[in-house]
C-alpha cells in the first residue's frame, strides 16, 4: 500500500468503506460473508433433513428433551432445576409450533428440503462463486481498476441482501416457509388450499425476484467490464479460464433469469390475484410452469458449475506447473455447454406428461452435453500428464473437483436415457447426481478457490494443516454421504419423502439412510474446521507475500491485499495466463506482465 | 517482489488504458434490453401456449379486444418513437430538443391514457384477471408493457429536466441516449404484442 | 449381473434394466480409465524440486479423437434408448383392461369400468388405493389428478408417470408375475406426500376371475 492510499482510505467513513463501498474487492467480501452465513444455514437445514430421514419421526436430540421434560419432569433421569428455565414455558412459540415435541414432521420437512435447496443455490453458491469470485477476480484478472459500474455493483449486493432478508423472513410467517420444493411446481405452489403454506410461498417468490434483479445488475456489470475494461494486451484468448467462465455465466444469467421472473410473476398473480395461469380448471396449464422454470433452471445448473470449471482449470494449471491442456478447446467447450444448456430443459420433464415424442428430441440434445463436458475432463487429465504437481490444499480440492465432477457427469447419462429415467426420475439417484455436481463440483472448486485467493483477499494465508484435515474429512464423508444415495435411488427410494419407513420396499434399505445420516453429520462437523480456519486466518493467519503460489495471472501482480484501484499503473499483458514450465527460463512460471 | 518489478519495467515503455470496444453505457443498455426481451419472451411463450391449447380464443363469454382503437394507439406510439429517433444527435438548439422530448412524452402519455381507458371499458365488459386465463394473460402481458411505458416516461421526464438544467453536454449524452434506447425498445416491442394479442 | 434394482415384473422392464446395466458398464469403464490415469499421473508427476513440466499447450489430434469418441458413444446410448422409450411411452399396445386412476391428496382412486367396459355407467366400481389386475394382460391406466401433480410410480413395473390436473395421460403395462406390490407417489404433492401409497395386486387369471365375480356378482 502506498502513502496515497492511506490518505485516501482515512478520508472514507466506515459507511462508505465497509458498508456501501463501491470497491469491487469490498463488495466481493460482502458477498462472501453473505454466502458463508447462508452456507452455514443451508448446511444446518441439511442436518435436520438427515435426522428426519435417518431416524424418522424421532424427536431431535436436545430439543426433543423438552418433551421428555414435559412428561416426566426430568431429563434423562436427571431432575435438575437447570431444565426448568429451558422448558417450563408451555406457551406456543416458534419452536413448539414448527417442531412440536422436537419431531420434525412432514410439513416442516417439506419446508426444510425446499429451503435447503433454495438457500444453497441462490444464497450460498451463487453469491460465493458468482458474486464473490466474480467481483473479486474479474477486475484483478483482466487488469482493470474496478468494475465498469461500481455504483451498480454496490446496489447489486444490497439488493441481494434485501432478497436474503425476505427469504429468511419466510421462516417466521404463519403457515411456515415455502414447501413445494425448490422447483415450486404448481398447483401445489400456487394454492394455499393444497399446500397449507400461505405467505411463506409468496415471500419465496418475491425474494427470488429480488435476487433476480441483483443477478441482472451483476451480469450487466461483469459483461461490460470484461468487454471494455481489459488491460492493454489482454485479448479475449489471453483471459484466464475463470474470467471466461464468469463471462459465460453472466450471459446465461442475463438470458435465463428474466424467464424465471416471468414465470414467478405468473405464480404470484395466481396466488395473490386468483388468476389461473397454472390452474387447469381455469384454463391454465401446470406444465407451462415446468417449461418456463426449467428453461431457466437448466442454464442455472451451469451457472453453478461453470465458475467451478473455470476456477479448477486455473488452479490445476498453476499447481501442475504446466500450461492448461487445450485452452481454446476449454473455452469452446464452455460456450457449447452454455448454448446447449438452453435446449435441454425438457430432460427434467420426461415423465411430466409432456409429449413423449418431444422427450425423445430432448434425450438427443441432452446426450450432446456429455461431449463438451468430456472434452473438459480429458483436457484436465491432459494437463496432469507430464506435469510437476504440487499437492497444496487448493490443488487437492481441485483434484477432488475433477474426480467428483466425473462421477456426477457420468451418472447424468443414466437419466439422459429416457427409458432409464422412467425408473430413476424423482428418486435419490437424482439427489445423488445433483450433489455430486453441485457439492462435489461447485463446492470443492469453491473451497479450492477460497484457499487459493484468500491471501490476496485478506493479506494472510489460511492454515494449511487444518486445510488438509478439512479436505480429507470432506472428501471421505462427502462420498460416504452421497454415494450410497445412488444405491437408494436404484432401489426406488423416492425423493422428498419424510419417512421411508412408511414403505415396505424401502424398509430393508433404512440402514443405508442411517449410515448416510451419520456420514452427513460428520461432513457437517468437518465444515466447522473450515469456518474456524477461515475466520481465524482472517486475523491471525500468516502474512502473505504478493504472489505466494508463483502464479502467472494479473491478480498476483497487484499488492496484497490490493489497494483501491488495484494496480499502481495499468498493467500491460504480454502473454497467456498459463505459461508454466517455459523452457530456457530459470523459474517455472512466467507472469502475464513479463515482457518476452 | 517479482510482480512489482515486472510492472514497473513494463510501464517505462507503455502507459494508458486501451480504448473500450464499445461505449459501456450502450453495451449495458443493450444487455438490459436483451434481458427485458427474454422476460417478455417468457410471457409471450406462455401466451402462445395457452392460446394454442385453448378451445375458444377468446372464450365465448369474454369480450373481443378493441383492435381498431389500439391500432390507432399503436400508430401514436410508433410516431413518438420516430420523433425520439430524430433527437438521437441532440447537438442543435436546446429548445428544439426539449420541445421534441416533451412531444415524445406527451404521445407516450396519450398512449397510456387510451390504454387505461380501454382497460376500464374491458373491465366493465367483464374481462378481469379472474374471469378467464384469457383475461389474465392479457392484463399480464399488456400490463407489463404498460409498466415499461410508464418507466420509459419517467426516464424521459428525468432527461428532459436534465436537458433543461444543463443542456446536452458530453458528460450526459450517454444518459440521454440510454433513455432514448429504452424508449425505442418500448415502442418497437409494442407492435409485436399488438399483433399477437389483439388479433 | 447386479441386482440392485427391485425385482422386475413387467414385460418392458427388462429393456430398462438392460439399458441401465449397459450404461452402468460403459460409464464404469470410463470412470476407471479416467481415475486410473489420474492416479497414475498424480503419482508419476508429483512435485520434484528442479524438474520442469512438459511445456505443451495441447494436441489437436487428441482433442479430435476424444470429441468424436464421446460423440459416437453418447449417440449410441441415445439410439439404443430410443426404441425402448418408443415402446413404453409412445406406441401403446391395444389394451385388454382399462382402469382409470385418479390421484388426489393423498390417495389413488382406482375406477374400474365394470363388465360393460365403459366408464361413467352404473356398474363402475371405485376402490381406494387398490389396483387389481390379471397377470399377462395389457393394462391401460388412464391417469388423472384432482388437485396437484402426483406421480404414479410402480417400482417393480418400472413405470412412472406424473398425474397432471387437467390432463388425461394413458400409460400401459403388462405384469408377468402375480403378487402384491406398492404404488408410491413420486412427485411432491403436499404434507401427506410421504405415505401416499397404493397397492397393486397382480392376480393369476383364476384369481382375477374370482375377484371380478366377487365385485360384480350379477355378471
Amino acid at each position: 500500500m502506498t502513502e496515497n492510499d492511506h490518505v485516501e482510505h482515512s478520508k472514507q467513513s466506515i459507511w462508505s468503506k465497509y458498508i456501501f463501498s463501491f470497491d469491487h474487492k469490498m463488495i466481493a467480501k460482502q458477498y462472501l460473508l453473505l454466502g458463508i452465513s447462508m452456507l452455514i444455514l443451508g448446511g444446518l437445514l441439511a442436518m435436520l433433513i438427515r435426522w428426519q430421514l435417518g431416524y424418522p419421526d424421532e424427536p431431535l436430540p436436545i430439543i426433543g428433551l423438552s418433551d421428555q421434560y414435559m412428561e416426566t419432569g426430568e431429563v434423562d433421569g436427571v431432575v435438575d432445576e437447570m431444565w426448568d428455565g429451558w422448558f417450563e414455558d408451555e406457551t406456543e412459540n416458534w419452536l413448539t409450533m414448527t417442531i412440536p415435541g422436537g419431531v420434525i414432521g412432514p410439513e416442516f420437512y417439506n419446508s426444510l428440503f425446499t429451503m435447503h435447496a433454495t438457500i444453497m443455490i441462490f444464497f450460498a453458491i451463487m453469491p460465493i462463486l458468482v458474486g464473490c469470485f466474480g467481483n473479486f477476480l474479474i477486475p484483478l484478472m483482466i487488469g482493470a481498476k474496478d468494475m465498469a459500474f461500481p455504483f451498480l455493483n454496490m446496489l447489486s449486493f444490497w439488493v441481494a441482501f434485501i432478497g436474503s432478508i425476505v427469504m429468511l423472513w419466510g421462516f417466521f410467517v404463519p403457515g411456515g416457509h415455502a414447501a413445494a420444493g425448490w422447483t415450486g411446481y404448481p398447483p401445489l405452489s400456487s394454492s394455499v388450499e393444497f399446500s397449507g403454506v400461505d405467505w411463506g410461498q409468496n415471500l419465496w417468490i418475491i425474494s427470488l425476484m429480488i435476487m433476480g434483479i441483483s443477478s441482472m445488475m451483476g451480469a450487466v456489470n461483469y459483461i461490460t467490464t470484461i468487454v471494455n475494461m481489459r488491460a492493454k494486451g489482454m485479448t479475449f484468448f489471453r483471459m484466464p479460464l475463470t474470467v471466461w467462465s464468469l463471462f459465460i455465466v453472466a450471459i446465461l444469467l442475463l438470458l435465463a433469469i428474466p424467464v424465471l421472473a416471468s414465470a414467478l410473476s405468473m405464480l404470484l398473480f395466481d396466488r395473490i390475484w386468483g388468476t389461473s395461469f397454472f390452474n387447469a380448471s381455469g384454463g391454465g396449464d401446470p406444465i407451462l410452469w415446468q417449461h418456463l422454470f426449467w428453461f431457466f433452471g437448466h442454464p442455472e445448473v451451469y451457472v453453478l458449475i461453470l465458475p467451478g470449471m473455470g476456477i479448477a482449470s486455473d488452479l490445476l494449471s498453476t499447481f501442475a506447473r504446466k500450461p492448461i491442456f487445450g485452452y481454446k478447446a476449454m473455452v469452446y467447450a464452455m460456450i457449447s455447454i452454455a448454448v446447449l444448456g438452453f435446449i435441454v430443459w425438457g430432460h427434467h420433464m420426461f415423465q411430466s406428461g409432456m409429449n413423449p415424442a418431444l422427450g425423445m428430441t430432448f434425450m438427443f440434445s441432452t446426450m450432446a452435453i456429455a461431449v463438451p463436458s468430456a472434452i473438459k475432463t480429458f483436457n484436465w487429465l491432459g494437463t496432469l500428464k507430464g506435469a510437476n504437481i504440487k499437492f497444496t490444499v487448493p490443488m487437492l480440492n481441485t483434484l477432488a473437483f475433477v474426480s467428483m465432477f466425473v462421477i456426477g457427469g457420468l451418472s447424468g447419462i443414466f437419466m439422459a436415457s429416457t427409458p432409464v429415467d422412467i425408473f430413476i426420475h424423482d428418486t435419490y439417484y437424482i439427489v445423488a447426481h445433483i450433489h455430486y455436481v453441485v457439492f462435489g463440483g461447485s463446492m470443492f472448486a469453491l473451497f479450492g478457490g477460497i484457499y487459493y485467493w484468500f491471501p490476496k483477499m485478506f493479506g494472510r494465508g489460511m492454515n494449511m494443516t487444518l486445510g488438509k484435515i478439512h479436505f480429507w474429512m470432506t472428501l471421505i464423508f462427502f462420498n460416504a454421504t452421497f454415494f450410497p444415495m445412488h444405491i437408494l435411488g436404484i432401489g426406488g427410494h423416492m425423493r422428498r419423502i419424510a419417512n421411508p419407513m412408511q414403505y415396505e420396499f424401502l424398509q430393508d434399505m433404512q440402514w443405508i439412510n442411517e449410515f448416510i445420516t451419520v456420514s452427513a453429520f460428520m461432513l457437517g462437523l468437518a465444515q466447522i474446521i473450515f469456518f474456524f480456519n477461515f475466520f481465524y486466518s482472517m486475523y491471525k493467519g500468516k502474512k502473505s507475500v504478493d504472489n505466494p503460489w508463483e502464479a502467472n495471472t494479473l491478480e498476483w501482480v497487484a499488492a496484497t491485499p490490493p489497494p483501491h484501484g488495484n494496480f499502481p499503473t495499468p498493467p500491460i499483458v504480454y502473454g497467456g495466463p498459463y505459461e508454466y514450465g517455459v523452457p530456457d527460463r530459470e523459474e517455472d512460471w512466467l507472469s502475464q506482465v513479463t515482457k518476452r | 517482489m517479482m510482480g512489482h518489478s515486472a510492472v514497473s519495467t513494463v510501464n517505462e515503455d507503455f502507459g494508458g488504458a486501451p480504448k473500450p470496444l464499445i461505449n459501456s453505457t450502450y453495451l449495458a443498455m443493450f444487455m438490459f434490453i436483451g434481458a427485458e426481451l427474454m422476460f417478455f419472451s417468457g410471457i409471450i411463450g406462455a401466451f402462445l401456449l395457452l392460446r394454442l391449447s385453448a378451445i375458444d380464443w377468446p372464450p365465448v363469454d369474454q369480450p373481443t379486444l378493441p383492435a381498431f382503437v389500439t391500432g390507432i394507439n399503436t400508430i401514436l406510439l410508433l410516431f413518438s418513437g420516430y420523433i425520439a429517433s430524430r433527437i438521437w444527435n441532440p447537438f442543435n438548439n436546446k429548445d428544439i430538443v426539449v420541445r421534441n422530448l416533451i412531444f415524445v412524452s406527451s404521445l407516450g402519455l396519450l398512449f397510456l391514457s387510451v390504454q387505461g381507458y380501454e382497460w376500464i371499458r374491458l373491465i366493465g365488459f367483464g374481462l378481469t384477471l379472474q374471469s378467464s386465463v384469457y383475461g389474465a394473460i392479457f392484463y399480464l402481458l399488456i400490463g407489463a408493457h404498460a409498466m415499461h411505458v410508464l418507466g420509459g416516461l419517467l426516464w424521459l421526464f428525468a432527461i428532459t429536466f436534465l436537458t433543461i438544467k444543463s443542456g446536452i453536454v458530453e458528460t450526459n449524452l450517454n444518459k440521454f441516449r440510454a433513455a432514448l434506447l429504452y424508449w425505442f425498445f418500448v415502442v418497437l416491442l409494442w407492435p409485436i404484442l399488438y399483433f399477437l394479442v389483439y388479433f | 449381473m447386479l441386482d440392485w434394482l427391485p425385482e422386475n415384473i413387467s414385460t418392458y422392464g427388462m429393456k430398462i434394466d438392460f439399458l441401465f446395466y449397459l450404461i452402468y458398464y460403459i460409464t464404469n469403464i470410463i470412470f476407471l480409465l479416467v481415475a486410473g490415469f489420474m492416479i497414475f499421473f498424480m503419482i508419476k508427476y508429483r512435485y520434484k524440486e528442479g524438474r520442469k513440466s512438459e511445456y505443451t499447450h495441447g494436441n489437436n489430434k487428441l482433442e479430435l479423437i476424444w470429441t468424436s469418441a464421446t460423440t459416437i458413444g453418447v449417440l449410441i446410448i441415445a439410439l439404443v434408448s430410443a426404441p425402448a422409450w418408443k415402446e413404453i411411452k409412445i406406441d401403446l399396445p391395444e389394451p385388454d383392461i382399462i382402469v382409470q386412476v385418479t390421484a388426489e391428496q393423498f390417495n389413488w382412486r382406482m375406477l374400474y369400468p365394470g363388465p360393460d367396459n365403459v366408464f361413467g355407467t352404473a356398474d363402475d366400481l371405485e376402490i381406494e388405493n387398490e389396483l387389481n389386475v390379471p397377470v399377462d394382460k395389457v393394462i391401460h391406466i388412464k391417469l388423472l389428478s384432482d388437485d396437484v401433480i402426483h406421480s404414479f410410480f410402480i417400482p417393480n413395473l418400472r413405470l412412472k408417470q406424473d398425474a397432471v390436473p387437467g390432463r388425461e395421460i394413458i400409460v400401459w403395462f403388462e405384469a408377468m408375475k402375480t403378487g402384491r406390490y406398492e404404488i408410491p407417489c413420486a412427485e411432491l404433492c403436499g404434507f401427506g406426500h410421504s405415505g401416499m401409497l397404493g397397492l397393486l395386486y397382480v392376480h393369476s387369471s383364476e384369481d382375477y376371475e374370482a375377484w371380478v365375480n366377487e365385485n360384480w356378482p350379477e355378471s
